[in-house]
């Protein structure tokens, strides 16, 4: 655990040593972490919800989350990234069921880049598995894209999806699984 | 795993609910059965471990974007609260398991100070009992009053979360009318508690008032007769 005596955790600490410090209460490693996660956090909650002002409120419900349980977080279960966008993601979705019952198209910059099939690097992802996920996505036919996307991201059921898209349950079902699939499988072939 | 069952057909059978497992999208009673096959069954475990991974990276895919000015402000406002009211909690739970401690001690001394007395005098067995009765405010149960009855008898009172902070003077009325003042306590935040000898002689306790410094009746707990 990276500290500086008396004056609290460095810039670089690791995710788990902030964890840890502000299981215990240590300002200095909140202030780190939130300095660290707020962009990507925001970036999430304002890709799904839209509203930068509920953006900020998912973003910060999401710290309040993380802080409150951040001492029985186990790093053997998913990373600490992973961690923190899965509760951002999870409080988002909830706000938007909580807004409308029948979910609507969603027409954010984040979901029409994803969207797109263009191959072109994206800076500040996370790691190489991240990059072979993207570019995965790419290479996957429009209705498996927009399916996999839309339960991903946006948290729909496969008979929202359904709905939306103005096709049978079972058409939505197999669009969402054989697209993770492959993903899954691009992952393991790149792994290996 | 070496209770794991292999189920094939049934494997095949969840095989889209396990990826709506994964996504977070699937709910109810589907969900419900999809997760007992995946706690008997190694392979769609390992699956849906797979498949977690994929969800996790797609998350990751979300650019990140300027958080708004004064975000990180609002934000420790916001934590700040929230490490209050945790410390609160903690504090009261301290303070109320104590009470309960000291209340649990005295009132099984004077359990046993009675029994061994009652061989020789019925009457002080008939006030070995504790009784108690919350405090309300305003139709709201802001605490608790524990009167052990006993020479000498003992009154106990535990606030958890009253809307006043500060003084209060605590008067009981006994049941041949009189009242009498058994002590001024002082809240610590929103909460308190406290412990003080019943006057002797005083008859049996009806009803408690916790009096603020203006006079306001800030709770009340009423005996039963």
């Amino acid at each position: 655990m990276k500290k500086i005596a008396g004056s609290g955790y460095q810039d670089d600490a690791s995710d788990e040593a902030l964890l840890s410090g502000m299981a215990h209460g240590d300002d200095r490693a909140c202030l780190v972490f939130v300095r660290r996660y707020q962009h990507r956090l925001f970036g999430l909650a304002i890709g799904i919800v839209g509203d930068p002002r509920l953006a900020e409120e998912v973003t910060q419900e999401a710290f309040i989350r993380i802080y409150r349980h951040a001492e029985v977080f186990d790093p053997r279960r998913a990373s600490v990234p992973a961690w923190a966008l899965t509760i951002t993601r999870n409080l988002a979705i909830d706000v938007l069921r909580v807004r409308r019952d029948v979910p609507t198209d969603p027409d954010d910059r984040v979901f029409l880049t994803l969207m797109s099939n263009e191959r072109v690097p994206q800076e500040g992802l996370a790691s190489d598995a991240i990059g072979r996920v993207r570019a995965a996505l790419a290479d996957l036919p429009i209705d498996q894209r927009r399916a996999v996307l839309l339960a991903a991201m946006y948290g729909w059921s496969a008979g929202e999806i359904a709905r939306t898209e103005a096709i049978p349950l079972g058409t939505a079902k197999g669009r969402i699984r054989l697209g993770m699939a492959k993903l899954r499988g691009a992952l393991e072939v790149e792994a290996s | 795993m070496s209770g794991d069952v292999e189920h094939p057909a049934q494997c095949e059978e969840i095989a889209d609910e396990l990826t709506e497992l994964a996504l977070g999208t699937l709910s109810g009673r589907r969900r419900s059965d999809v997760l007992d096959h995946v706690g008997s069954c190694q392979q769609c475990r390992d699956e849906l471990e797979k498949l977690s991974t994929v969800v996790e990276s797609l998350q990751q895919l979300a650019p990140e974007v300027q958080a708004p000015l004064g975000f990180e402000l609002r934000l420790a406002e916001r934590l700040q609260g929230d490490a209050t009211h945790r410390l609160r909690r903690r504090r009261r739970i301290g303070v109320l398991s104590a009470v309960a401690v000291l209340l649990g001690m005295l009132v099984f001394g004077l359990g046993v100070l009675v029994a061994a007395g009652s061989r020789n005098d019925k009457r002080q067995s008939a006030g070995s009992e504790a009784v108690t009765a919350d405090f309300t405010s305003q139709g709201e149960v802001v605490g608790r009053l524990f009167v052990a009855a006993g020479s000498p008898g003992w009154v106990f009172v535990t606030i958890d979360g009253g809307r006043w902070h500060g003084t209060v003077t605590c008067d009981l009325t006994f049941d041949g009318g009189q009242v009498e003042t058994v002590g001024v306590f002082k809240l610590a935040g929103e909460y308190g508690a406290w412990a003080a000898p019943l006057p002797p002689a005083a008859g049996q306790v009806r009803s408690a008032q916790l009096i603020a410094s203006n006079g306001t009746v800030v709770a009340s707990a009423q005996l039963d007769a």
